[in-house]
């Protein structure tokens, strides 16, 4: 019996090894890819480990493509998401929440079903809308909507709001706060947890993003991280090694985010499933 | 239309499948739990183009890594993502889009193992339930509204698939051929491209009432496997 739990236990490492291998094998090659001599990258049997380490590719990228442009711009639209989003999600899950007006159940079922609808269907009128108003080829479309709060951020402080005693709300009233400094001065802070998870989810989606840029930037020197990742490919076709250096470059930042943030960010996943 | 059905086919049953298996295996006392869960994690988080290119790269017929591991066995080298028959380029496009979702749908399914009490595993032991019951006749009914979630999400995930095809196929659109083309990317060229916003309209309303339809049998199928506990 217990050389038989031995084995099973044996058995479950070995598959999650290997499964973990499958899942990170591509970012090492990746890696490996981005440090070899152009001549390097097609040799057959594949050099694992770079022979030189030619760190210049990444140089090389910088110069032919400007690349620190495009992440200052990932950087700058990502900042405005994160904060633009945190403030309009966070007052409108408040106001869902605590307040009580005609009509609230049926906004905020709207609300929720704006999540079932598929981008496809909205990308035309949004984009005829930023084009009457003239501000196509800038960061307008892509800052000014979060400014108006985004159904899954929403969702997310609501459920997180629901859980906190409405009894705070009556004792702060009566010691002279009004709505407004309630929500600033115990509400915001309380939700923490859930406005770090929203933040870490916000920057991961405005870092990723590839087709609402692509939609609304013409200007290459306008253009985001993964649109400058699809230009690289087209000026460096055939040199891999570049383009893979370009590749981990984007990578990099999210990853690091990642990390320091994981916690909150398993926690996000897991609060949204709760509705399922 | 028909690729894309091809496309959910093959990836919402082997996500869900896939996920399902990592989240119970992780769920047992297993050491580097953190490092695990982080190392099927990060795919999630990479930018699809970033991910995209990669493969691109790794599926690459005459270079790439996929061809020279198959080559060991004497195989290939095969066309991947260039095939020229359709259900080769949709299934290995599945296959890298189960390698960014697996993460995903993995923690959902942790959290909700997660919640299932210690004691009640143990009291299944004691009374004589081997692994295979307590997985099929506890984890599996406890954690169904979990398995249920994550196969609408990923099942409108994968009709809403869009910078995957744009990256792996072709970013400029306009060379895809015919039998390659997915709903997704003919709205976006129809639209952005070729300026017919009417006939894009329309498919893109039509692809919505697809997923509706979609979503509503699979509610309706929910009744006959998902369990919930009487609150």
């Amino acid at each position: 019996m217990k050389n038989n739990n031995r084995l099973m236990n044996l058995l479950v490492y070995v598959a999650l090894i290997l499964g973990a291998a499958v899942m990170v094998f591509p970012f090492l090659w990746m890696i490996s890819t981005s440090l070899k001599m152009g001549g390097a990258v097609q040799k057959i049997p594949p050099e694992f480990i770079p022979d030189p380490f030619v760190w210049s590719n990444y140089s090389k990228v910088w110069v032919k493509i400007d690349f620190l442009r495009y992440t200052l711009n990932s950087a700058l639209l990502a900042t405005f998401h994160v904060i633009f989003t945190l403030l309009s999600c966070s007052m409108i899950a408040y106001g869902l929440a605590l307040f009580s007006f005609k009509g609230k159940n049926l906004i905020y079922v709207i609300m929720l079903g704006t999540l079932m609808l598929p981008f496809q269907v909205t990308m035309i009128p949004k984009y005829f809308i930023w084009k009457y108003l003239g501000v196509l080829n800038s960061f307008y479309p892509l800052i000014i909507p979060t400014l108006l709060g985004g159904a899954f951020g929403i969702f997310l402080i609501h459920q997180y709001l629901k859980g906190l005693p409405l009894e705070m709300y009556e004792a702060a009233l009566i010691d002279g706060y009004n709505p407004w400094g309630i929500f600033w001065k115990i509400y915001f802070p309380l939700c923490s947890p859930a406005l770090a998870a929203l933040a870490v989810f916000t920057f991961m989606d405005s870092w990723n993003n590839t087709i609402e840029p692509l939609l609304y930037l013409k200007d290459q020197y306008l253009y985001t991280l993964p649109l400058a990742l699809l230009y690289l490919r087209g000026e460096a076709l055939g040199e891999m090694h570049l383009v893979m250096a370009g590749a981990v470059m984007a990578v990099i930042p999210v990853t690091i985010v990642f990390i320091v943030a994981q916690k909150y960010f398993v926690q996000g996943i897991a609060a949204t499933g709760i509705k399922g | 239309m028909r690729n894309i059905f091809f496309f959910a086919l093959v990836f919402v049953p082997l996500q869900t499948f896939l996920a399902l298996l990592l989240s119970y295996l992780l769920n047992l006392s297993i050491r580097g739990k953190v490092l695990f869960r982080l190392f099927y994690f990060l795919p999630v988080i990479t930018p699809w183009v970033a991910g995209g290119l990669l493969w691109v790269w790794l599926y690459n017929s005459e270079f790439g890594l996929v061809n020279w591991l198959l080559g060991w066995f004497h195989l290939g080298p095969f066309q991947w993502n260039n095939s020229d028959n359709w259900m080769v380029v949709m299934g290995s496009i599945a296959l890298v889009n189960v390698w960014k979702g697996v993460g995903y749908s993995m923690v959902l399914l942790l959290a909700g193992m997660q919640n299932i009490s210690k004691e009640l595993l143990e009291a299944a032991r004691i009374d004589g339930a081997n692994g295979k019951d307590q997985f099929f006749k506890i984890v599996f009914p406890l954690v169904s509204p979990m398995i249920y979630l994550v196969l609408i999400l990923s099942t409108i995930s994968a009709f809403q698939a869009f910078d995957v095809f744009l990256v792996m196929l072709d970013p400029v659109t306009i060379n895809i051929p015919d039998r390659n083309m997915i709903p997704n990317l003919l709205i976006y060229r129809d639209a952005f491209v070729y300026s017919k916003m009417g006939t894009a309209s329309t498919m893109a309303w039509v692809l919505f009432v697809v997923i509706l339809l979609i979503t509503l049998v699979q509610k309706r199928m929910e009744k006959r496997w998902v369990h919930y506990e009487e609150q």
